[in-house]
């Protein structure tokens, strides 16, 4: 009996093969989309939760208030905080610091495979808090001796050509003394905001200078803090304590306010865009999350539906068999199985199809992501869960209509053949296309907004030319100290046109310190402004333009001028520069204010065209730029301007120049433009996925109509025979059958123009420099989606209307 | 009015050849009123379908009115029918989601006539066939006979000049029937040539000529009474 279902299950299949196959392929699309965007999701949102103890860990958070009622947030604090909260707070159970102090070479001791690694530290606790996987080496003691170290399986292997190094040791370049290797562990899970390749105990530096600093730390921002509570912790009562610590051991005057929070560790990755944190975090945004959720569950909601409504409009045909058989006498039990049966084999061979395909692209998905999603045992039992009843449901209701409505008509009414439709069940599946529609304009136009939006980043005028810039980065003395040098023998290489040497290039990496600046004796408060260092070649590299006054000369002399963007020059009131003194009295490199030991007085000579120096998501802001012998800040880079696009000569050249002046210096270079696209990565990222749900929902959307063409076109094939008998032309039935269709996909364009402007509108926002919505997008969405369903109706249309009506009037 | 000559119809089914029409010699002059007669399946209304140009042939010709049916391609064909040829079906074949006056209305709307004309010729016929007070009714909320007398105006609308009636009181009942026959001797008394497909003996009595078919082919042809 089964085997006999299964039989005419296939053969049913097989007889419409197209019709099978976008029936199949629709669901199968559906399920796909969805597997890979739950995955996503589940990933984003475990993050951190691996850990045992992640429901008591907390993470350190000190909220500073400014003068000016500014408040910044930084994940890091003092190193006593940590270290009196577990003695006097009973709540807090342990404690885990993780700092980062610079950067260092490490290798093997016969030094073959070197590798530039930042230099984490962390206490002996801090494998207590967190549950990383050790996979040699004890995590109750691996931190706790000086000179220990723990590697990454990953960093391990690439030094030592194989992860199991326990006990082997490690040279650096920060001493001369080796490291013992007390641990290798397992490479981090994507999912953890946590991530390093080499971490050295805490008690390993042991200079007077350090000890000094952390015995009296209260006000650093130098420890990302982390602590386990008691699981019966009251969290504000242990804040609370916490705070009061502070108080009471912050001493001296304390220019600004603080307060301390704890933050779950599960919360850090989508609640954290607002804090400064470790360098290693990738922030999540929530709202991206919740966007690709709807996304992927309507995209599964509409291919089921679409398949229900595909199956019944195939199943409906069948009325002649289902009479026969139960003319044969078939009870309606037996009916009921085959048809459930026949709907179950068809949305099995989708979720195989399905699966299939997500093992082909997860690869590729991962790559795009950033992440190391897989499906398989691993996988979260709850997606499993959710596909499973997912393809249940809809065999379920796909075999359910023909199953239980069908199955209970009488013989002769089906055997007229006729659809059983009723007025209510079209004007449905109406809403459902219109509803797909709507999506797919809707994802046409966020398509189009942000490549457009992309473009315009790529395009706008800077004020400056990104094109052809090489930035070296200075990361020694040495070299630092011997620029001049450098830059002379860099300006001879023929390939060069030009070389300038700054504290920061525009797009920075790295963070654009900000300084007060106020004319000097003036009334005025003084103001945030960003600071750059750049010398008299800057203007002529970078192609900035000078307005007014002149640029800086090599003159040492000009140690005390200054040069000010217009914004700048519009904030201090100056409008032509004539030597006014201008007053820098503290600097703030990453939140906090550090003011100068004696304030910094320098003279406007100087002001330059407006340029973007941040992305364009923001303001240009005010900008001072003074000559490199200041006291505020060093020289980092070298920006070179090339003539040439084949750079590999050059890079070699150069790279030699800089071994003359510091042999061990690593030389590490940047192509500017290259950087300005990382500002944007994420938002290239998100064009794609729009670009994929677009076309997605769109091919989604046409299987709708499709199903509901069919339908149209069988419900009313005699009508179709008779105005052809009458002298209808084909043309004429064609656009008869396709008129409803057209009027939908506007209806849908109604509903989703201001839908897609008010959405891409607010995106835009995010931008200070932004292109304009223009009418012709949503133009181009709406023609689109009209000519898709014009394709797609017209085929069947056509179809219907070329058949001889002599037959379709037969059937009678 | 129209000839056919050695007309053929068949279908393959594995080696063997089934023929539908076999050798199908008929002449048809202007004025006639001829009803085809015959068991099921001996090929009546594919002849009529032939006739009616819905239907192609394999083998033979066709002359209507000076065209060659059989060298025409399918645009002029029905250009042709569209003009000189209204049709009435057994199961009226009216379309339900029209009222009666757009039933009858569609056949000049295909033939790109003037709405205003369109009106005045709609308004005539509802007139003649005594159905103005049902020109806004659906055809399901008529009799069947009722269906059928719009049926025959909707064939008539556009002033055909042959007639085809596959079988048009097939569905009817006796009285109904007959009225429908007297109609058609009407408008054959009026000059509108009529090739009808009947079962009953009674209703080709109303014709001027039977034609026999058995098998796809021509019997006899009776001589006029």
């Amino acid at each position: 009996m089964f085997r006999n279902y299964i039989k005419i299950a296939w053969r049913n299949l097989w007889k419409n093969k197209t019709y099978s196959f976008i029936n199949i392929f629709g669901l199968a699309l559906g399920l796909l989309c969805f597997l890979l965007i739950a995955l996503y999701v589940f990933d984003e949102l475990t993050y951190d939760r691996f850990h045992k103890q992640a429901k008591n860990t907390y993470r350190v958070i000190e909220s500073k208030l400014s003068a000016q009622g500014k408040e910044t947030k930084v994940a890091a604090v003092g190193y006593q905080l940590s270290e009196q909260a577990l003695k006097t707070i009973p709540e807090v159970k342990k404690a885990a610091r993780l700092s980062a102090v610079g950067r260092t070479n490490v290798s093997d001791p016969a030094g073959t495979n070197v590798f530039y690694e930042t230099f984490f530290l962390g206490n002996p606790d801090f494998l207590q808090v967190f549950d990383f996987e050790l996979l040699e080496g004890d995590r109750n003691s691996a931190l706790t001796a000086p000179r220990s170290v723990i590697l990454t399986e990953e960093i391990a292997t690439k030094i030592f050509g194989v992860s199991s190094v326990l006990g082997k040791t490690l040279r650096t370049d920060a001493d001369s003394l080796l490291y013992t290797i007390t641990g290798i562990l397992k490479n981090f899970p994507s999912n953890s905001h946590i991530s390093f390749n080499v971490i050295f105990s805490e008690s390993s530096i042991t200079g007077e200078r350090f000890t000094n600093f952390i015995t009296s730390d209260w006000t650093s921002n130098s420890f990302p803090t982390y602590f386990v509570l008691d699981k019966k912790a009251d969290v504000s009562m242990a804040t609370r304590k916490l705070n009061e610590l502070v108080a009471a051991n912050r001493t001296g005057e304390i220019p600004i306010k603080s307060t301390f929070s704890l933050q779950p560790l599960g919360a850090i990755h989508f609640h954290s865009a607002d804090i400064d944190g470790t360098p290693t975090e990738r922030k999540g945004n929530l709202s991206y999350i919740y966007v690709f959720s709807i996304v992927a569950i309507f995209v599964l909601l509409i291919a089921c539906i679409n398949y229900m409504n595909l199956t019944t409009a195939r199943f409906a045909s069948r009325g002649k068999e289902i009479a026969v058989r139960k003319v044969a006498g078939a009870g309606r039990a037996t009916l009921v199985s085959q048809f459930l049966a026949e709907a179950f084999v068809m949305a099995l061979l989708s979720l195989v199809l399905a699966l299939c395909a997500t093992f082909l692209l997860l690869p590729y998905f991962n790559a795009f992501s950033g992440k190391q999603l897989q499906l398989g045992v691993g996988t979260d039992y709850r997606v499993w869960l959710g596909i499973v009843v997912t393809v249940l449901i809809v065999g379920l209701f796909a075999g359910a209509y023909p199953a239980l409505f069908q199955s209970r008509q009488r013989p002769f009414q089906l055997l007229k053949n006729k659809i059983q439709q009723s007025k209510g069940q079209l004007s449905l599946r109406k809403g459902l296309v219109v509803f797909q529609f709507s999506l797919s304009i809707i994802m046409i136009v966020a398509t189009l907004v942000v490549y457009l939006q992309m473009k315009y980043v790529g395009t706008a005028d800077m004020g400056f030319n990104k094109e052809q810039l090489l930035v070296v980065d200075i990361n020694s003395g040495f070299v630092r100290r011997g620029a001049e040098t450098i830059k002379t023998e860099y300006a001879r290489i023929p390939a060069v046109r030009s070389v300038s040497a700054t504290s920061r290039v525009p797009g920075e990496w790295k963070v654009i310190p900000r300084v007060k600046a106020k004319p000097q004796g003036g009334a005025m408060e003084s103001q945030d402004m960003s600071y750059m260092v750049t010398d008299d070649q800057f203007l002529n590299t970078f192609e900035v333009k000078l307005i007014k006054g002149r640029n800086f000369t090599t003159h040492p002399g000009d140690s005390s001028a200054l040069m000010i963007n217009e914004t700048a020059a519009a904030m201090l009131g100056i409008k032509e520069p004539a030597e006014q003194l201008i007053e820098i009295p503290s600097v703030d490199f990453s939140g906090n204010v550090t003011p100068l030991s004696t304030p910094f007085v320098a003279r406007v000579v100087g002001i330059v065209k407006d340029f973007n120096f941040r992305s364009l998501r923001e303001k240009i802001g005010p900008l001072i730029m003074s000559f490199p012998n200041n006291p505020v800040h060093n020289i980092d880079y070298f920006t070179v301007r090339l003539n040439t696009t084949n750079a590999e000569q050059t890079l070699k050249t150069m790279e030699a120049i800089l071994h003359k002046i510091d042999p061990n210096h690593l030389f590490e270079y940047n192509f500017l433009d290259k950087r300005w696209e990382v500002f944007y990565q994420e938002d290239q990222k998100r064009q794609a996925i729009f670009l994929s749900v677009a076309i997605m929902t769109i091919v989604i959307a046409c299987l709708g109509l499709f199903g509901l063409a069919t339908y149209a076109a069988e419900q009313r094939v005699k009508e179709i025979g008779i105005r052809k008998v009458l002298g209808a032309s084909v043309f004429h039935l064609v656009s008869m059958l396709s008129r409803d269709f057209v009027k939908l996909v506007l209806i849908a364009s109604v509903i989703a123009i201001p839908v897609a402007w008010w959405a891409m509108d607010n995106w835009l926002d995010d931008f200070a420099y932004r292109t304009k919505i223009y009418w012709w997008v949503f133009a181009i969405a709406a023609i689109m989606a009209l000519l898709i369903a014009l394709l797609t109706v017209g085929l069947k249309a056509l179809k219907a209307a070329i058949i001889n009506p002599v037959r379709s009037l037969r059937a009678e | 009015m129209l000839e056919l000559k050695g007309i053929y119809k068949w279908f393959n089914t594995g080696n063997n050849r089934t023929f539908l029409l076999k050798d199908v010699d008929l002449s048809v002059k202007a004025g006639e009123f001829i009803s085809i007669m015959g068991p099921s399946g001996s090929g009546k209304s594919t002849l009529l379908n032939v006739i009616g140009m819905l239907d192609s042939f394999d083998q033979g010709e066709y002359h209507f009115l000076h065209e060659s049916v059989h060298k025409l391609k399918e645009k002029q064909r029905s250009a042709l029918y569209k003009q000189y040829i209204g049709f009435v079906f057994q199961a009226y074949h009216l379309i339900d989601e029209l009222t009666v006056y757009e039933n009858i209305e569609t056949p000049l709307i295909y033939q790109d006539v003037k709405t205003s004309e369109r009106k005045a010729m709609v308004a005539d016929i509802l007139d003649r066939f005594q159905i103005v007070g049902k020109k806004d009714l659906f055809p399901t909320q008529l009799s069947g006979g009722q269906q059928q007398l719009v049926g025959i105006a909707r064939a008539l609308i556009a002033r055909p000049k042959l007639l085809l009636a596959d079988e048009p009181t097939g569905n009817l009942n006796s009285k109904q029937g007959e009225e429908i026959m007297s109609l058609f001797k009407q408008l054959n008394d009026e000059g509108v040539t009529i090739i009808q497909v009947t079962h009953s003996e009674k209703n080709a009595g109303y014709g001027s000529r039977v034609i026999n078919l058995l098998d796809g082919m021509i019997v006899n042809e009776p001589v006029v009474k």
